[in-house]
């Protein structure tokens, strides 16, 4: 059986991973944007 | 799915419907204006750079499946039905070296096609394209359903409705913006995507305590916390094949490839790829969540809909309603425009037309895109469930053609018989399983035959390919385009 602190872990980390996704695309953009290479 | 376990009324479905559908096209014309010639067209420019690469990449693999699907995966198969479905993740970072590599050796190619035809020659592309044509025509219009369906159980929007509209919308901002539209409007689906799953996420962590959430499936449900599940694990690698055989053959990725600018390819398919790995681990937990917040749920299906309206009332149905139209969205946009490539330049333009002008092949992309569009509205129109099955059994043909693209990329030894039996092989090997064992081992099944077919015919028969070969020069309308038959056969 999966123990409950993997099952925690995996579950946070999910959503934090998630966010930073988020959080980097904007970055990215905002980075390519400001060098004139966004496209 | 039921139509009264929708979340949201009928009126307000309408509203961000025609509200998102207007945004897209409006969008698609802007920067549709970008496309001066069929290479900004088809390809972007070639210039598109890492934060709108990977968002499109990431955005294209987030279909509704993932969304809708995911929690009814984990609500039956627990922690393992999660992590089985975050392995497609893997296609995307696999793909990561091969986009490097791609846009290394073919600089000027426009499509999936273009490379087995120039690597393998005639028999082997005829194959390739029926194969990847059949399956994305399957993808297209398993989305145009699921469209049609996930929304009208969401909000009660009659189905056809529904369908109709999503197909139109993604047909009118494709034909007007080419790939430049796709990809814009991919970044904003994306980032739409990631931000609905955190919220709702968020909230229900928020309402529930992981430890004695753990401890009540545990005792309630100890099957979804098993380790050893013999079937799920082998579901696992056969999700994760079928998904490598979808990326590494089909054009919506070589697409992106080709319109990515130099040294970002690989970067971007990386990143995508680890964007994408926790959405469904976030959306499965959201299902797993309805027993211990007491959600009462009287269709698998609407797991994920009915825990996010649950937590958050009618905004969490907003928030799930627009995620669901963003992730068809772009992935019905990405296909419409790959697949349009894939007929105009491999079956137009090599086959048909050598010679054609890049005004006649841009006129050949509006038919080829509305055609599309007006054959998936049609297959789709009377929602017959059993069209869902193929694409299914596409998975087996696919996955045979994982290991051609692969060796076709990095072993110059492999010639066109070897890529040949390899797809034959594997296809009909898969398909048998498919048919007499089941799907779940089907993919790997053909995969396997696929690869030790093409080995021993390699090592049997060795070619010596000049990589210099597939960077075709472009026809122009003073030279003579070479036939195609000739252009890059493959010699053992």
């Amino acid at each position: 059986m999966f123990p409950s602190w993997f099952f925690n872990a995996l579950i946070v980390a999910a959503l934090i991973l998630t966010a930073v996704s988020a959080a980097g695309l904007v970055t990215l953009l905002v980075r390519d944007w400001r060098n004139g290479r966004l496209w | 799915m039921d139509i009264r376990s929708a979340v949201l009324d009928e009126t307000t479905g309408f509203l961000l419907l025609g509200f998102f559908g207007v945004l897209w096209v409006a969008l698609g014309v802007f920067w549709g204006r970008k496309a001066r010639d069929l290479e900004g067209f088809m390809l972007a420019g070639r210039n598109v750079g890492l934060a709108l690469g990977a968002a499109t990449a990431m955005a294209t693999w987030v279909t509704s499946n993932t969304i809708m699907i995911t929690p009814k995966f984990a609500l039956q198969m627990g922690v393992w039905g999660m992590l089985a479905y975050s392995t497609a993740s893997l296609g995307l970072l696999l793909f990561a070296p091969m986009a490097w590599r791609i846009r290394r050796l073919m600089p000027r190619g426009y499509t999936s096609g273009d490379f087995i035809r120039l690597r393998y020659g005639p028999v082997a592309w005829r194959l390739f394209l029926g194969i990847s044509v059949v399956y994305s025509m399957a993808w297209l219009v398993s989305m145009g359903m699921a469209g049609g369906i996930v929304l009208q159980a969401l909000s009660g929007i009659p189905y056809v409705y529904g369908m109709s509209v999503i197909l139109l919308v993604c047909v009118l901002y494709t034909l007007f913006g080419g790939l430049y539209a796709v990809i814009g409007t991919d970044f904003i689906q994306s980032l739409i995507i990631l931000v609905g799953v955190v919220v709702v996420g968020g909230v229900v962590l928020s309402r529930v305590d992981l430890h004695a959430f753990h401890a009540r499936l545990a005792a309630d449900h100890p099957a979804l916390l098993q380790v050893l599940m013999p079937v799920a694990l082998l579901s696992l690698f056969n999700n994760m094949f079928f998904g490598f055989g979808e990326i590494f053959h089909n054009n919506v990725w070589w697409s992106r490839a080709f319109a990515m600018r130099d040294g970002v390819s690989h970067r971007a398919f990386a990143a995508s790829s680890l964007f994408w790995l926790p959405i469904p681990i976030a959306t499965g937990f959201i299902g797993l969540c309805a027993g211990p917040l007491g959600i009462n749920i009287p269709d698998a299906d609407m797991v994920g809909p009915l825990v996010a309206s649950k937590v958050l009332g009618s905004m969490g149905a907003v928030l799930v309603f627009v995620v669901v139209f963003c992730s068809l969205a772009s992935s019905i946009d990405s296909l419409l425009a790959a697949t349009s490539d894939l007929l105009v330049e491999d079956v137009y333009r090599k086959m048909l037309r050598p010679w054609a002008t890049e005004a006649t092949l841009r006129r050949a992309s509006t038919f080829v895109i509305v055609g599309l569009g007006l054959a998936t509205w049609l297959i789709c129109l009377p929602r017959l469930g059993d069209l869902i099955q193929v694409l299914f059994l596409s998975g087996p043909l696919v996955a045979s053609a994982i290991w051609p693209v692969i060796a076709g990329l990095y072993w110059r030894r492999t010639g066109h018989a070897a890529a040949v039996a390899a797809l034959v092989s594997g296809s009909a090997a898969g398909l048998w399983c498919y048919f007499a064992i089941g799907w779940y081992a089907a993919s790997l099944v053909s995969a396997a035959v696929s690869m030790a077919v093409l080995a021993a015919v390699t090592a049997l028969w060795p070619a010596r390919f000049d990589w210099s070969r597939l960077d075709e020069a472009e026809p122009s309308a003073h030279e003579e385009a070479r036939p195609c038959f000739q252009a890059g056969s493959s010699t053992p």
